[in-house]
């Protein structure tokens, strides 16, 4: 840990699992769903407010276990390499003892042969968006002028895979990419793609509907992922399902440990979303950036002039934080997969239910219980192997 | 004689490929009688846009632009429409992978009974009610052959016939043994020959009325010798259902290169 740490503030406070840095609001796609209210903003975070934040965060005192580096919300991969490189110098200052891994949410289109060298040179986690075959992928990830994007990724994944660089795709699933999971997965397996992850079209920000929240959309889903789970996990070699793997630590944990402490983003610093001015929030990143009638901006501080003591002493926050445990008070209360789950992401209770003080969302139904059910019944009809016991030998 | 309104051609709901209904489709010229055994006849053209119109359904998924995303809500299928679909790329390269562990042995395929439960898991998946416990077969016939039916006893080819048992008495057609769907196992095109009348649209011309399906057939191409077949392109791994009422069908593996490998999926045993 930095010298320079402190004991936590409160101990409900942190620790600080996430820390999602955005380099630029700016992406060059226009995406139908996406939730960034300023994408087409070309600011870049300056490396002197980078070195604030990182001082920020060695000396808020919420590093106390290791954490993830995400750079995301606006497209990383715009603000060229040699702005990265010198924030790899500012990690090495602030955080020589961190415990800290580094990644990427990319759209690929524009990695090179330099980005690999970066990626691999850092150990750099790379995660990729793509939605599947062109059908899917380019009716909703577009160019401003409206053109299919899915040639210019899948340039920079055969990039990744000709350079060895080990990556994760998240597709975002539509009702319509419910009907073709056999498709995805021979997507996937052509283009040298062996972890995936499943991200519902979400209601946040401006993306104010989905096509998820038709009728009939849950069953589905979980049709939908029935299947895919089939096809992946049968396949040679596996491939790899964050949602599976989730699902299934989920159900293991809550029988070996109980309910799980509050979530990343339903703890307050457990999550710290930095936007390129310096301005900083706390829990889903999604909301970073956008206003609230009941607390005014969700953005906190600066970290030039707000320490983290200054900001849990503030009127909004400490509301925003009530309001927060309330609503994981009701979902405790009133959900049976509250166990498993530890309470639904604020982010997304704000933006359905327009209050954080609310329970269930369509991330809940689709991500988390149809997510829970599929994996539960797999494994009631797939048992995982019993570890082996070693023989007792004769004394 | 003209081509009649019949069954059409749809792509199947859920699923996504090219139709191009104009370069897929052929319309022949008849049929001909060779011995009570009928074949169809050339030449084989595009069909018309009159044609096309009649052997396409209008509000078809198929009917989209090419590549053009699904609708919002995806249609379900028309139980009367020759439905196209196609196996995913893992289950075209499940069979590859099961005929090459068989190469050579001579006998059975090996592993062809799983095979066939993953092709009915994913027709399952997509709606398209394959007939529970489906009878599967994988019908290989020599490059060049004019026909996929074989007489069981000279094993001479046959030629077009219907989809439902020709035994089966009119009357009572519905609960006959009859073909399901068929695919393209192989890894080039092939073609699939049909007439879109309904059988029962055949027997109603007929005179005298027939007892069986055979001797509806049988009557109906006699007495329409030029009626058009309709040749439809199937690719790899391409396949149709017929509608269960059921219609005239063969295999066209003539114009082909390699021995022609047809999956046929059936609903209820044949006799």
């Amino acid at each position: 840990m930095s010298a320079t740490a402190r004991a936590p503030a409160r101990p409900d406070v942190g620790p600080l699992e996430l820390l999602v840095v955005q380099p630029t609001p700016f992406c060059n796609l226009d995406c139908s769903y996406c939730y960034l209210p300023d994408r087409t903003d070309r600011r870049q975070m300056a490396l002197a407010t980078l070195d604030r934040a990182l001082r920020w965060v060695a000396e808020s005192g919420l590093v106390r276990e290791p954490f993830a580096l995400l750079w995301h919300a606006g497209e990383p991969l715009v603000v060229p390499v040699e702005w990265y490189e010198g924030a790899a110098e500012l990690l090495r200052r602030h955080g020589a003892n961190w415990d800290l891994r580094q990644s990427f949410q990319t759209n690929a289109t524009l990695i090179s042969e330099q980005w690999c060298e970066f990626f691999r040179r850092h150990q750099i986690d790379v995660g990729v968006s793509v939605d599947g075959p062109a059908f899917l992928h380019d009716r909703n990830r577009r160019t401003r002028q409206g053109r299919g994007t899915l040639d210019r990724v899948l340039r920079g994944i055969h990039l990744l895979n000709a350079r060895a660089i080990p990556f994760k795709v998240i597709t975002v699933l539509t009702a319509d990419s419910l009907d073709y999971p056999d498709e995805l997965f021979d997507f996937y397996r052509e283009h040298g793609i062996r972890s995936v992850g499943f991200n519902p079209e979400e209601v946040e920000g401006p993306n104010t509907t989905s096509s998820l929240q038709q009728e009939g959309t849950v069953p589905r889903f979980r049709r939908f992922l029935t299947r895919f789970l089939d096809l992946a996990l049968a396949a040679d070699p596996q491939m790899e399902v964050r949602e599976f793997d989730q699902s299934a630590a989920a159900l293991l944990h809550a029988r070996r440990s109980g309910p799980p402490r509050r979530t990343q983003e339903n703890r307050p610093f457990g999550i710290v979303n930095v936007d390129c001015e310096g301005n900083f929030s706390t829990f889903s990143p999604e909301l970073l950036g956008l206003n609230s009638s009941r607390y005014g901006g969700f953005a906190l501080g600066n970290v030039a002039t707000h320490s983290l003591e200054s900001v849990l002493a503030l009127p909004r926050f400490e509301q925003m934080d009530a309001d927060v445990a309330a609503g994981v008070r009701l979902c405790q209360e009133s959900c049976r997969y509250f166990p498993f789950c530890g309470g639904g992401p604020p982010g997304n209770k704000h933006f359905e239910n327009g209050t954080f003080v609310s329970t269930e969302t369509l991330f809940c139904r689709t991500h988390v219980k149809a997510c829970l059910d599929v994996t539960a019944d797999r494994l009631e009809r797939f048992p995982p192997p019993a570890p082996e016991v070693p023989e007792r030998t004769a004394p | 004689m003209t081509l009649q309104q019949g069954y059409r051609f749809a792509v199947a709901a859920r699923f996504h490929l090219e139709a191009n209904w104009a370069a897929r489709l052929r319309v022949g010229a008849g049929t001909e009688d060779a011995g009570g055994c009928f074949f169809p006849r050339g030449p084989w053209a595009e069909p018309t846009a009159s044609e096309l119109e009649l052997l396409v359904a209008a509000d078809a998924p198929a009917l989209r632009l090419l590549n053009a995303p699904p609708g919002a809500r995806a249609g379900e299928n028309d139980p009367s429409a020759i439905t196209l679909f196609q196996l995913p790329q893992h289950l075209r390269a499940a069979w590859w992978d099961l005929l090459e562990a068989s190469a050579g042995s001579g006998g059975p395929l090996r592993g062809f009974e799983a095979f066939a439960a993953r092709v009915a898991e994913l027709l399952t998946f997509k709606r398209m009610n394959p007939p529970a416990g489906a009878p599967m077969e994988a019908v290989v016939t020599a490059a060049g052959e004019r026909s996929i039916r074989r007489d069981p006893d000279t094993g001479a080819p046959t030629g077009l016939g219907p989809t439902v048992a020709a035994w089966a008495p009119l009357a009572d057609a519905s609960a006959a043994p009859k073909l399901w769907g068929v695919v393209n196992l192989g890894d080039e095109d092939t073609s699939v020959v049909v007439l879109n009348v309904p059988l029962a649209a055949m027997a109603g011309a007929a005179s005298p009325a027939p007892a069986t399906i055979g001797e509806a057939v049988g009557q109906f191409l006699r007495a329409f010798p030029n009626y058009p077949p309709v040749r439809l392109r199937l690719g790899p791994g391409e396949g149709v259902r017929v509608p269960a009422t059921g219609l005239v069908l063969d295999g066209h593996p003539t114009d082909r290169a390699d021995p022609d490998m047809l999956l046929l999926i059936s609903d209820g045993a044949a006799r």
